[in-house]
This record gives structure tokens, sequence and C-alpha cells, in this order.
């Protein structure tokens, strides 16, 4: 090759290499111009996304976050490191002064400048016109008395603030932003960031609402609290007293009871207290027994009334345990005559049982008697007189109410009692037919009874 | 089969600092199955919006009288399954029961004097002698507030200091450490104190390799361009005109209207390696523009090794993050090739790169989350800037992650 074609291929070649040199350039710049347009639209979306994640959290805590410090810390720290910024203070309302607020939470301040602004008082005032908007101061805002004061009072020379309302009122200011502003990594602060702190200072008059809503209720509880306590105490002192009370009328109800058991039947007394009334009730198994003092009119003339009735009170103690013993109801006593029954209450008695106690009272009294002096062992003998069949048995008339029971069988027992001898247990023909299997019977055959002409009577002994 | 070293790490987000320490030593211990008093090495990390001082003693209440400290403030943290910054995150890595040795060496005062601060901690390192080839994490402090306004500590000088008292470079990994993006000063924790404004090296040597995998971010997207004209960590020209005029005419010129917008955009390639060989993320060295001068359209670079006649090119941020996962797994498959237990991985990454600030809509670390899948602890800081060696000597990388893993042979 010539030198000349050397030369034109040389100069060739270099218009090449000038061709794509120029050609890498203009891609290289095209490429990192739609590069930075590209890191432009993503920075907007960054700053909208920041926004997102902090209404995000904040939305998260709302819920379990009922105290103010909590929220307001919180909050304040998420707005720090979420939206890059240096300090956060939230400035409250002077309680009497309401133009003035004085900062209150704070984050991001170190401590020495926490010292030197926890007592400013700002006003939100413009020419004497409060202030009720949120306002920006970045580099290219103009500044204004109050901003140019906030920067230097609060010593954050570009910032937001954002008002927080309860009930209609500016309540408080947030103040958030940053100590330098410094492209690419902090860009001036601008409305997109306003809008943000808009929507949170909105989270945060609710939280304020809720953290206000929970101190009442807790308030509210804790008052309730001690008003229980002291309810509770005077609960227990009127309890301990009623409790005494209680025992004292336990007492006297059982008292009365036993009173009233002594003198009627259970189910009778049961039914007088029920009711107000007993209602006399025909019993037709019933079982009625007399026992009487043989020659006791004499006995009377021989001892004294105090001395007699002290013997009679002796003996019919006696018979109540033993009738007691048997299951027997015990009627009355008529002078010197017991008179007991059992099947008079609706409970089914046994004849049985009515002889056994029978028995057991004329044993008891013959036993008694060998105790006495010769010249009156006479007078204790019993005579005892036994008959089964129906009977009304009940509680008559409105006073001093006594249960008896009434009818025939009553009488031909009775009778019974009268047509037996000293030591001897008499029974009639229903109560033999009754239990002749049971002890050992006499028949004493028929025997005149007074106004029931002939009756057909049995001795009656244990086998 | 080796003894086994243990490590657990903990993470916490909570904005009292004292618990925040509690709450993050607790998960490391009960990861590492570690008692207190095994604890060897701790390694901590936390936000700038900590009270530094109540970090370190909630952390201190949880481990031995004998545990050392190593860490500082980072913008961000993450571990296998959490990721966060600027915020209040908190990391906790524990190593224990373990074989291996470790040196901690500090050189404070890096603030106007990183040339002699690198020289002197060159010098404490080069001093100790070790069998092995010492395995290194570097970390210093990128603010200097000395003087009130921010100003950044450069890692050219630093490492040009260190680079005269090496004879060579031992494996080195590392960070510029900062606690958030406003440069507030930062702290960091060394043996059993807390100091600030300080370089400072954790040694490894034994059984013990750290190997790393550069993930940039961003790839060549233009021609070779020629700085023509250069100060300190500003270009003034590029192929003989105005750096400013060169980037807007590729850029297009109505980006210069609002040049301040170019800052933590433009990003320079510098290609250590061949320069018509197909891209190696291995070979670069990342660039960024942290600031323009209008007046003499100079751009601001975040360091000062871009020095005239050297050729860069302009870098196109990836916005896909897959290769994140395939790298990071390219990692892991290649050590365990080698017959080497993973006791953690580490990944610094670069703070610019969190997707808030990027504009991303993805996390990295989420790739190097899913491609570790829980088979090794991961322990993440975000820095500002990544030191790692390219082409045998030690270098700042920014807009990079920097995967590296921490292994031991199996015996």
């Amino acid at each position: 090759m010539s030198e000349e074609s050397k030369d034109i291929l040389l100069a060739e070649l270099q218009r090449q290499v000038d061709y794509y040199r120029q050609l890498s350039d203009e891609v290289a710049g095209q490429n990192i111009r739609s590069d930075s347009q590209i890191s432009l639209l993503k920075r907007k979306l960054i700053q909208k996304e920041n926004g997102f994640t902090i209404l995000s959290a904040l939305h998260d805590a709302f819920g379990h976050q009922i105290y103010e410090d909590d929220f307001f810390t919180n909050t304040l720290e998420l707005i720090n490191t979420t939206l890059k910024m240096d300090k956060t203070v939230v400035l409250w309302e002077l309680s009497g002064h309401s133009k003035a607020f004085s900062p209150k939470f704070y984050m991001g301040y170190e401590r020495e400048e926490i010292d030197q602004i926890h007592n400013r008082q700002l006003d939100f005032l413009i020419d004497d016109s409060p202030i009720l908007r949120p306002f920006l101061a970045n580099k290219n805002i103009r500044t204004n008395p109050l901003t140019d004061k906030l920067r230097e009072e609060l010593i954050l020379p570009f910032f937001i603030a954002v008002p927080i309302r309860m009930r209609s009122k500016v309540t408080a200011w947030m103040v958030t932003g940053r100590e330098k502003e410094a492209w690419p990594f902090y860009p001036p602060l601008d409305e997109g960031d306003m809008d943000t702190l808009v929507s949170i200072s909105g989270f945060l008059e609710a939280g304020l609402s809720n953290s206000s809503l929970y101190t009442s209720l807790e308030k509210a509880n804790k008052e309730l609290e001690v008003y229980n306590q002291e309810l509770e105490q005077r609960v227990a002192e009127r309890t301990k007293d009623l409790q005494i009370k209680n025992q004292e009328l336990s007492k006297e109800k059982k008292r009365s009871e036993d009173l009233l058991l002594n003198i009627l039947p259970k189910e009778t007394a049961d039914e007088l207290k029920k009711n107000g009334f007993a209602k006399a009730k025909l019993q037709t198994n019933a079982t009625v027994m007399f026992a009487d003092f043989v020659n006791f009119t004499k006995f009377t003339s021989q001892i004294s009334s105090e001395e007699l009735v002290a013997e009679l009170d002796h003996c019919f103690r006696n018979f109540d345990m033993i009738t007691t013993k048997y299951g027997l109801e015990k009627i009355k006593t008529i002078g010197d005559a017991y008179m007991s029954a059992c099947g008079v209450t609706g409970e089914t008695g046994l004849a049985s049982d009515v002889i056994r106690a029978g028995i057991e009272m004329r044993d008891f009294i013959a036993a008694y008697g060998k105790q006495k002096p010769e010249a009156i062992r006479e007078y204790f003998k019993i005579r005892v007189g036994i008959n089964t069949g129906p009977v009304v048995a009940g509680v008559v008339g409105l006073k001093k109410f006594s249960f008896d029971i009434w009818g025939d069988t009553v009488n031909t027992a009775d009778r019974i009692q009268s047509g037996s001898v000293a030591g001897k247990v008499n029974v009639s023909h229903s109560t033999y037919m009754v239990c002749k299997e049971d002890f050992v019977f006499e028949n004493r055959g028929k025997i005149a009874a007074k106004n029931k002409g002939e009756i057909l009577m049995y001795f009656v002994e244990l086998k | 089969m080796t003894a086994g070293t243990s490590f657990g790490v903990g993470f916490s987000e909570s904005s009292d600092s004292r618990k925040a320490g509690v709450q993050a030593s607790k998960e490391a211990l009960a990861k590492a199955e570690l008692s207190p008093e095994e604890v060897q090495l701790c390694f901590l990390f936390c936000t700038s919006r900590h009270d530094p001082l109540d970090f370190f003693e909630g952390v201190q209440s949880c481990l031995g009288s004998k545990t050392q400290f190593f860490g500082g403030f980072a913008n961000g943290t993450c571990t296998n399954d959490e990721v966060g910054y600027d915020g209040y995150q908190t990391v906790i890595g524990l190593l224990g029961k373990s074989e291996i040795k470790f040196d901690l060496l500090i050189e404070e005062g890096i603030g106007f004097h990183e040339y002699e601060t690198g020289k002197n901690l060159g010098q404490k390192i080069a001093a100790k002698k070790y069998d092995t080839v010492p395995q290194v994490l570097l970390l210093f402090d990128a603010v200097n507030r000395l003087e009130g306004r921010f100003k950044m500590n450069y890692g050219t000088p630093f490492i040009k200091g260190m680079n005269e008292s090496l004879s060579h470079w031992p494996n080195v990994i590392g960070a510029r450490m900062l606690g958030d993006m406003k440069f507030k000063p930062t702290r960091q924790w060394c043996g059993t104190e807390m100091s600030q404004n300080a370089a400072m090296a954790l040694i490894f040597h034994g059984n013990i390799r750290i190997d790393t995998q550069i993930m940039h971010g961003c790839q060549p997207a233009s021609a070779y361009h020629t700085v023509t004209a250069a100060k300190g960590a500003s270009i003034l020209e590029l192929d003989h005109k105005p750096a400013l005029d060169v980037v807007g005419s590729i850029l297009g010129d109505d980006l210069l209207e609002n040049p301040q917008e170019l800052k933590f955009f433009v990003t320079l390639g510098k290609n250590m390696g061949d320069k018509w060989e197909s891209y190696n993320p291995g070979n670069y060295i990342n660039r960024m523009c942290v600031g323009v001068d209008p007046e003499s359209k100079a751009l601001f670079m975040a360091e000062m090794d871009i020095a005239e006649g050297t050729e860069v090119q302009l870098m196109r941020r990836s916005f896909e993050m897959e290769y994140v996962a395939k790298r990071t797994k390219k990692l892991i498959d290649k050590v365990k090739a080698e017959n080497r237990r993973i006791i953690f991985g580490m990944y610094i990454n670069c703070s610019g790169r969190a997707a808030a600030y990027s504009n991303h809509t993805d996390e990295d670390v989420r790739h190097v989350q899913e491609a570790i899948n829980g088979e090794f602890p991961l322990l993440g800081i975000y820095e500002a800037g990544e030191l790692a060696v390219i082409k045998n000597e030690l270098q700042v990388l920014d807009w990079t992650g920097l995967f590296c893993l921490f292994s031991e042979e199996i015996v």
C-alpha cells in the first residue's frame, strides 16, 4: 500500500473513531438523561410510598397505642425515620392562653437542645391573626416573622408545621424538619411532604380523641374501683351484722319451731306455718292409747298439790320419752290421764308400737312405785287402754292451738282403759286383729262399757 | 477440622441508645452461641442519631471484661434479614472461640492531616511482624468539622501516607466512616475506648483470609475523556475544555441550567486495566462528583486522585440489581471451593446507593442477603466510601458495594 493510500486509510479510520466516539457520548448522554428523569419520577414515587408507609404504620398502631405519650413518641419516631426528618416537636396549647403553644413531645433533639427549648412559648400568629393552616419553610420560600421565629426558637431551619385539632379547635402544632437541605439526599421539603404530614396530623387527631377517651374511661374506672371497694367494705360490715342477726334469728326460729313441734305434730305445724291454718283430717288407721292412774282421787288427798304435780310431771316426762321412742304422738294429758296415738298425722303408725309403748309405760310406773314408801306404793299403778280405728285429727279454733283427735275410736279407747285393771294393758278387738301375731293376748270376753254396751277386750303382754 | 470460630450478628432500631446496644448484643450472643466471657472481638456500628456513649455502655454491659471493640458510626446497617439507614439502626458482630489472632491500632488526628495520619498508621502496621499475610479492616473518619464547617477527610493523601510506610500492601478492605448524610461528627471505637477524628486498623493474622467482590453499581457509558487540568479534588478541564461544558455537551445543555443537580449524580470512571478490554469492575475506580462550581466550570470530586492526564468515562448507574446476587454468589462459591469455612460476610456499601437516596426502588443489600440465604452471618454498614485493593494498591471507591468474606481454612 502506498504512503498516500495509508494516509487516506488512517484519515478514514480517524473519522470513524471520531464518529463512534461522538455517537458513544450521545448515547451515554441520552441514557443518563433518561436515568435522571426516571430517577426524579422514582423520587416522587418514594415520597408517596414513604407517606403510605407511615400512615399504614400509624393505622396499625392506632388500635393498641392508647396512651398519649406512647402514641406521640412512636409517631414522631416514625416521622423522623421514614420521612428522613432530623427533628420533630409537638407544641401544646398552654392552658389559659389560647394563642401560645409550648413544646411537649420531642424526637431527634439532643438533651441540651431540649433543655433550651422546653420552656419556650410560641404564638402562631401573623399580624396578630392566628394561623390555622399548615405551612412550610424551605430554602426557596419567602420567610415571615413566624417562620423566622420558629427556626430560631425550635433550632430547626427547614420545617413543615401542621395544626392538630380537637373538636375543631387547634390544640397543638406539630413541627418537623431538617437541619439541612442538601441535594440530592435531603431535597427541599415540598407540598408533597406537607400533604403527608397533614394526613399524619389527621391520625394524631384521631389518636388524641382515642387517648382522651381512654383516659376518661380509665379515670372513671379508677373512681368506680374506689367506690366499689368502699361499697364492698360497707357490704362486708353490713353482712357481718346481718350474719349475727341471722344467727340470732335462726336460734329464735329454731326455738319457736321446737316449741311448735312440741305442741303440734310436724306435718300439722308445717301446714299451719304455710297456710296460717291446719285443716282437721280423717285418719283411717289410727291407734289411740289412754293411760290412767288407779285411785288417783284418793292419792290427791294424801299429798300436797305441789308434790302431786311433781309426781305427775315426773311420770309424764318419762311417758313422753317412751311415746317419742316409739314414734307416737302425745295428744294431751287430762288430769292424771295421758293420751297418745299413732297414725294420726298421715304417717302410717303401727298399733304394735302403741302396745309396746303401753307395756313400757306400765313397767316404768311399776318400777317407779317400788321406789316409793309402802304407804303410797299402791297409787303407782296405771290402767292402759288401746283401740284402733278411724279418727279425725287436727287443730281447731283461732287461738292457743292444740292438736287433738276426735271420733268414736277415741271414746272407745277411753272405755277400753276404763275396762282395764291396774297394771294391765287392755286392747280392743280391732287392735287385737292387727297385732294378734305379735303379742300374747288374753281374751277377756265381752265386758260392759259405759254407753257402749259390751265390748270384746284383751289383755296383752310381750311374747 | 478447625475448632471453628463462632460469629453472630445482632440488630436493633430502638431509639433508646442504651437499649439498642443491649438488644443487638444479646441477639448477637444468642446467634453466636457465645457466653459474654467468650467474646474476643465485638464489631459495633450505629447511626449518628444515637448517643454514642449510651450505645457503647449498653453493648459493654452485655459482654465480658476482656472483649475488644472495633467500629464506629455508619449511616445504616444490615444483617441477613434486616436493612435500614438514616434511622436508629445499630449492628453488632461478635467473634469468639477463635484461634485467629488480631491487633487493633489507632491513629487520631486525621482532620487536616490525612497524609500524616496514614503515614503513622502505616508505620504502626509495618512495625508488626506477621507470619502470614495480614488481613486488615481499615476505618477512618470521613468528617472533619474541627472548624465547624464540613470538610471531607480525603482518602488519597491518607493512602499515600500509608503507602510510604508500607513496603507492600497487606490485604486491606475498609471504609470512610460517616453517621448520616448531613455529615455530623462521627465516633470510633477501638480496643476499649471511644474516639473521634481517627483512623484505625483491625489486623487479623493466622488462619483467616478476606476475599472481596467489588460491585460498582454503575458501568462505563461514554467514550474516554482526558483530564487536562485538575487541582486537588477539582477537575477543571476535560479535553482542554471546561469540565462542566464537556459534561454538559454530553448530558444536554439544559442540565447546565441547574448544575447543582449534577452533584452525587455524575460519576466518572477510571479504568486501571486495559482500556479496550470488556468492562471489568475489578479494574475500575468510580469517582463521584460532589459539587459543581458554575463560575470556574469545575467539577468537585469525592477524592483527589484524578490527576492531569487521567482518562475518565461517564458512568451510568445500573438500575437492575440482579448482578449483585450473581457476583455475591460467585465469590461465595469460589471461597467454598478452596476448602474454606466462611466465618462471616461483611458488606460495606456506599450510603448514596441506598434506595431512598439513589431513587431506586430496590435495595442492593436485599440481593446480597438473597445470595447468602442464611448460610453464614452477614454484617453490613453504609459508609462514605469503600476501600479495596485494585491493581495491588489500596483505593477509595465511590458508589460501590464491597462484599467481603472472612474465612478460615479447613485443616
